[in-house]
């Protein structure tokens, strides 16, 4: 078989079955996943919202609030926390131009920014814990026995946040450190087919 | 963009979006999924498509362009496994239909190990696409797809010929 009848023949099988595609399901589907975004998205920014409260409200104890500042000060490491996570995602929100090499490369800068999400946790988290763990000694060795309590509660439930977002930085850092090979080996076979490295690794 | 319009482009393209699809994803549960993820990626761009270009040329961009993110998502490499399942119209002839399923299916196990350049402009070029409209679909060179197309040609038909 010469080439020509090669791929004529390629194309006819290939054309010959048309997987069947239920419409009215898929558009079923569709409507629901849509709905299922938008209510996990509000979910999300609220109980962001909330969880980001609470904490900042049982971890820190009265004695050791700011007074009415308090409320600016939380707004404040709020609207922080957004900006940061914003300026980190900000390069992930576009490609550079629609061909699979400009995806990979989205795919490797989301990755990327998710990884350093995850250090930016691991690490800020102490270091707002230190900025506070003054006031927490101070209160410890000064306060009453409801104050030292208050201290104690603070510390277990950060304590345990702590882990939890180490142990979710651990799952989701393997996560990410695998979609960016996955990203590398792709962008990889794509090279292979320019015979050069187009796309600056 | 209204839902009959869109429901017009899906159905239109229905068929193509499936092979595109199974391109990619051979596992059929999988398969349904990304079907679902490339009509929302379809819907969510239809109203940035400018009526002089091709809507065919439109939507395969856009269906490559989410199996891509499939493939660089998914938990585990499976697209190079046999299809579990495969749906089809039947015609009025099953035997042949049967043939024909056969022969689909050890294409796009096939096409499933290429490279993914490879892939795609194979997956497009079967689809009936010109190698222009390859090129302005996938945004590349026409002498890339030349040779793509070529490289593909090899190795598909070596695959083929172990599949025997």
């Amino acid at each position: 078989m010469n080439s020509r009848d090669f791929w004529q023949s390629l194309k006819e099988d290939w054309q010959s079955v048309s997987p069947k595609v239920d419409l009215v399901a898929l558009r079923r589907q569709l409507e629901r996943k849509r709905r299922r975004m938008l209510v996990f998205m509000t979910f999300d920014v609220v109980t962001a919202l909330i969880a980001t409260g609470l904490l900042l409200g049982i971890g820190i104890p009265p004695a050791l609030s700011f007074g009415p500042a308090m409320p600016w000060l939380m707004v404040t490491i709020m609207w922080a926390a957004v900006v940061i996570g914003g300026w980190l995602r900000l390069s992930t929100w576009k490609t550079d131009d629609m061909d699979a090499a400009g995806l990979l490369r989205l795919g490797l800068r989301r990755a990327r920014a998710g990884m350093a999400f995850v250090w930016l946790n691991i690490f800020g988290m102490p270091i707002i814990y230190a900025i506070f763990a003054p006031g927490f000694w101070h209160l410890w060795h000064t306060g009453d026995k409801m104050q030292r309590d208050h201290v104690l509660v603070s510390i277990s439930v950060n304590a345990a946040f702590y882990l939890v977002v180490i142990a979710w930085g651990v799952w989701y850092g393997r996560r990410q450190r695998r979609k960016m090979r996955r990203a590398h080996d792709l962008l990889q076979q794509l090279e292979q087919n320019e015979g050069g490295n187009r796309w600056n690794l | 963009m209204d839902e009959a319009e869109f429901n017009a482009v899906l159905e239109a393209h229905s068929g193509m979006l499936g092979r595109i699809a199974a391109s990619y994803e051979a596992e059929f549960s999988a398969r349904e999924d990304l079907l679902q993820d490339i009509a929302v990626a379809v819907w969510r761009a239809l109203p940035k498509w400018r009526s002089d270009g091709s809507l065919r040329s439109f939507v395969a961009r856009i269906a490559h362009n989410r199996c891509v993110t499939h493939i660089l998502n998914e938990r585990r490499h499976n697209h190079a496994e046999a299809v579990e399942e495969v749906l089809v119209d039947h015609g009025a002839d099953p035997q042949r239909d049967a043939v024909n399923c056969q022969r689909h299916e050890r294409l796009q196990g096939a096409l499933r190990r290429l490279p993914l350049g490879q892939r795609q402009v194979v997956t497009l070029a079967l689809e009936g696409f010109s190698h222009v409209e390859i090129a302005d679909t996938l945004d590349i060179k026409p002498n890339t797809v030349d040779v793509r197309i070529s490289r593909a040609r090899r190795t598909l038909a070596d695959y083929l010929e172990e599949g025997a």
